[in-house]
């Protein structure tokens, strides 16, 4: 007997914590990290409203989210890991502080 | 669907298109094969023609092109008839007897293959024009025409003159085909059809004013095409292209289109005789007649003085057209097209001799040494001059008595004085180039006889030019009026001229080519026209200052209305604003600039913040 | 049960994800991370999904973060970072922002006043997902597939190192002409 809204506030807090992550710090790697955050908050909500959905049947549209979701998280993680690679090749390091160049 | 007419039309397209895609592979032979193609095509126009004696051909569709109303369909549709046939087979014959000199003249050139698909497109359009069906089609062959003897002018498209005289050429036509554009567009707002002999059918129902209306428009067309005054001036300046082209579409057959579009509608034009309309186009033909003929006297360019004197016979042939003699205006083509043709066609050999030297006052003496060229050309000047029993006399007596017999006794007389002029130019021409003293300073010992390849067509071309006169003889019940009756319908001659009349009619001609004599065979230096007329010489060298006026009253205020558009229009108004629109966008990408400092942190800040609007604004409307 | 599990999970989730953005040891940040997903599928659990609760662990815990985890040791991370941005600006400005996404949150979640009911059977099952996504949602999981094999494509341009053959093979010339001499 979970309350639906305090599903949702969980995954809004865990969406915050991730969004202030992506602010507060200038490690590139610990950036993704936040974004994977993120996702997973998303997957919470995906999840919880997935369970209000699913009432009589056993499955159910936010169910089938959640596998969509990681999915793309996977591909994100693969790319993003591959730039902070690329990035510490070219840099010698991950801060995001030396990626200016897009200065107008 | 008529297999010869179409292979008529059909085999220069092959031509065209054979000398335009290969014939760089077979540079020296692209002549050959374009006379060739069009040897065939002449026969096909001949098949069809005694065909169309033996059983008439009907008319045919070729393809529908596009629909216009529920009911009209403007087909790309072959009419065949007495006047179509009469024409091809003079475009075609002509055409033949061209290829085959200019097989020998462009023998020098270094692309010759470019010259013979343009010269066979041309046909083609020449021929699909005399074969239209309806207003469109023609339009549409009668602007191809144009295009190719822009391409022609134009062929030695490195010489700065060549390529002006293009110019000139297709601009001063397109104020002729304004006329026939709003002519078609009048004809289909009242008939809802494009279709010569339908509107010829339903032509009654037109008020006089609006069939004045509409030929004046046509008028228009072919004072632009067939060069009539005011539009003339680029014909002269048409001479830049090879000789040839000037023989086969500034002489025999595209100025001549005018006329023939004329004849094709001539239902319209037979409406009202007495209407505004046909007092301009006499005027305008009698002018043009004797201004041409006149300007003629004071050049010294063999190929402007036969340019002049074309411009001077297409005057004569609007001059009939005016009084509504039709055929007599087919008549004085056809002749035309066989001894102006043969003329252009010597003066091209005698160019070609004198290694393209044009100034006659720089010949002399030719006669010696290129004899037959010099009898083909003297043929040329004598059917031209009118001379007694040659093809000029026939179809300009023909004409001049119509108009007499019209009762327009001022047009006849500039037509006499224009014969007068005719026979003097003439004259003048024969004996500068052909007689008297050799006067370049370069000597005449590398000038021979013209080869044989270019000979052959001047002489049969001087046959016709002695003979085809005969065609139309007796006048008015002769073999071509016979055969023209059947399709061109035009009010009969009545009266008789009389015999001082006649007489008044052969005589000019022989004036002028006696006066001619008198002046220039005497001395053994030709005295300048200048000379012998005084301030008015002058003024026909100068061509009665014809582009000079036109270039004070037309050239200059365009130049000086297109410099204020400029100014006022494009620099002021569309350069203002749309320098002012740059100035604010730079001012404002000079602040925005500040914005993408490049920071990470910065661009998700202004990304999320936009997420982080969207998720209140969708909280708040509600989802 | 579940409400008992649910909420203590909840706090460690949070904890975790405060550990993640916080610690300044790069593998400190993704040690936790892993928990925090392990967690995750805990809540999954908690809401009737097994299935998903396991794809969780083997995809995010599994894959995902020994992916990060080799990154992290394969790079030289271990310097002093500041937490501090140098578009202060901006950085204050997206800390107010997720603040502010909060209260969204928390407004949206108020506006639920259902509970979950305990169904007592699990929820999500593989064999109820397969179904759907080969008949309702075939064409995004054809998408998805796209998608992925894009990111492998763009991941091997990105990472592709032209010097790194000429490098591997001198490398290991060095060590067999090492061994041969010895």
């Amino acid at each position: 007997m979970i309350p639906v809204s305090h599903v949702f506030l969980l995954a809004g807090v865990i969406f915050s914590i991730g969004m202030l992550g992506l602010f507060i710090r200038r490690n590139l790697l610990v950036i993704f990290m936040s974004i994977e955050l993120m996702f997973n908050a998303a997957n919470i909500a995906f999840v919880g409203a997935g369970n209000m959905q699913a009432n009589l049947a056993v499955v159910s549209d936010g169910f089938a989210s959640v596998p969509f979701v990681m999915a793309v998280a996977a591909a994100e993680a693969a790319v993003g890991l591959a730039l902070v690679v690329a990035m510490y090749r070219a840099t010698g390091d991950t801060d995001v502080e030396l990626l200016r160049r897009m200065k107008g | 669907m008529n297999l010869a007419v179409v292979f008529t039309f059909l085999l220069p397209l092959c031509g065209a298109l054979i000398n335009g895609f290969l014939g760089q592979w077979f540079r020296k032979d692209s002549g050959t094969v374009a006379g060739t193609i069009m040897f065939g095509s002449f026969m096909c126009a001949l098949i069809a023609f005694f065909q169309n004696q033996a059983s008439p051909i009907p008319s045919f569709t070729l393809w529908h092109w596009f629909p216009i109303s529920d009911t009209y369909t403007a087909d790309m549709r072959i009419l065949v008839d007495h006047l179509s046939l009469t024409m091809a087979v003079m475009v075609t014959g002509v055409g033949f007897l061209i290829h085959v000199f200019a097989v020998g003249y462009m023998d020098h050139e270094a692309a010759p293959e470019r010259f013979f698909c343009y010269l066979n497109f041309f046909v083609v359009n020449m021929l699909l024009l005399v074969f239209s069906d309806n207003l469109v089609m023609m339009f549409v062959f009668w602007e191809g025409v144009g295009l190719m003897s822009y391409l022609l002018i134009g062929f030695w498209y490195y010489k700065p003159e060549a390529a002006s005289a293009g110019k000139k050429a297709f601009v001063m036509n397109r104020v002729g085909d304004t006329g026939f554009v709003l002519a078609i567009f009048w004809l289909f707002y009242y008939f809802h059809t494009f279709n010569i002999l339908e509107i010829a059918g339903k032509v009654k129902e037109l008020p006089e004013s609006v069939v004045t209306g509409i030929t004046l428009l046509l008028f228009l067309a072919v004072t632009g095409k067939s060069a009539q005054l005011p539009l003339f001036t680029w014909l002269p300046d048409a001479m830049e292209g090879p000789t040839p082209v000037s023989a086969l579409i500034h002489a025999a057959t595209m100025v001549t289109a005018g006329i023939y579009m004329v004849t094709r509608n001539h239902a319209l034009f037979n409406l009202y005789p007495n209407d505004p309309a046909h007092m301009v186009i006499l005027t305008v033909g009698a002018l043009t007649a004797l201004v041409a003929a006149a300007i003629a006297l004071g050049q010294n360019d063999i190929k402007k003085v036969l340019a002049y004197s074309t411009v001077s016979q297409l005057g004569f042939m609007v001059m009939a057209l005016g009084v509504g003699c039709y055929i007599q205006a087919v008549f004085h083509l056809l002749t035309h097209a066989c001894f102006k043709a043969l003329l252009f066609l010597t003066a091209g050999a005698v160019i070609y001799g004198m290694h393209h030297e044009q100034d006659m006052t720089k010949m002399g003496g030719l006669a010696k040494r290129m004899p037959m060229t010099a009898a083909c050309f003297i043929i040329g000047c004598l059917a031209l001059a009118g001379f007694p029993l040659t093809a000029g006399y026939f179809s300009k007596d023909a004409i001049l008595s119509a108009v007499l017999l019209k009762d327009h006794p001022y047009a006849w007389a500039a037509g006499l004085l224009a014969a007068v002029f005719t026979g003097f130019y003439s004259t003048r021409a024969v004996w500068l180039t052909f007689f008297g003293e050799w006067r370049s300073s370069h000597a005449p010992d590398h000038i021979h006889e013209t080869p044989r390849v270019m000979l052959m067509p001047l002489m049969i071309l001087a046959v016709l030019a002695l003979g085809a006169g005969f065609a139309g003889w007796p006048e008015g019940s002769g073999m071509l009026y016979k055969y023209l009756e059947v399709t061109v319908k035009q009010p009969e001659l009545k009266g008789h001229l009389s015999m001082a009349n006649w007489l008044a009619t052969i005589l000019p001609g022989l004036i002028g080519i006696a006066l001619g004599l008198f002046f220039y065979a005497r001395g053994k230096s030709p005295a300048p026209v200048v000379a012998l007329f005084g301030p008015i010489g002058n003024w026909f060298v100068q061509k009665l200052y014809l582009d000079e006026i036109y270039e004070f009253l037309i050239v200059e205020p365009t130049k000086i209305f297109a410099q204020a558009c400029y100014y006022i229009g494009d620099k002021a108004m569309i350069d203002g604003f749309l320098h002012s629109w740059y100035n604010v966008c730079a001012f404002g990408g000079s602040r925005m600039r500040r914005l993408h400092s490049g920071h990470l942190h910065a661009t998700l800040a202004s990304f999320l913040a936009g997420v982080v609007a969207l998720f209140a604004y969708i909280l708040v409307r509600g989802y | 049960m579940n409400i008992l599990l649910f909420y203590p999970l909840s706090a460690l989730i949070i904890i975790l994800s405060l550990g993640v953005i916080l610690a300044t040891n790069p593998v400190h940040s993704a040690l936790l991370l892993v928990g925090a997903m392990v967690a995750i599928a805990g809540v999954f659990l908690c809401l009737n999904c097994e299935f998903l609760a396991m794809l969780q662990i083997f995809i995010y815990a599994g894959a995902i973060m020994v992916l990060f985890l080799f990154i992290v040791t394969t790079i030289d991370t271990r310097k002093d970072e500041k937490f501090v941005s140098s578009a202060k600006f901006s950085q204050a400005s997206g800390i107010l922002l997720s603040g502010s996404m909060f209260f969204l949150f928390f407004f949206l979640a108020l506006q639920f006043v259902q509970h979950l009911p305990d169904t007592g059977r699990w929820l999500g099952d593989a064999k109820g997902l397969g179904e759907l996504f080969l008949k309702s949602y075939s064409l995004p999981f054809e998408v998805v597939t796209l998608v992925l094999l894009t990111a492998m494509a763009g991941v091997i341009v990105m990472s592709h190192d032209p010097l790194y053959r000429r490098r591997s093979k001198e490398a290991s010339k060095q060590i067999l002409s090492g061994g041969n001499k010895a």
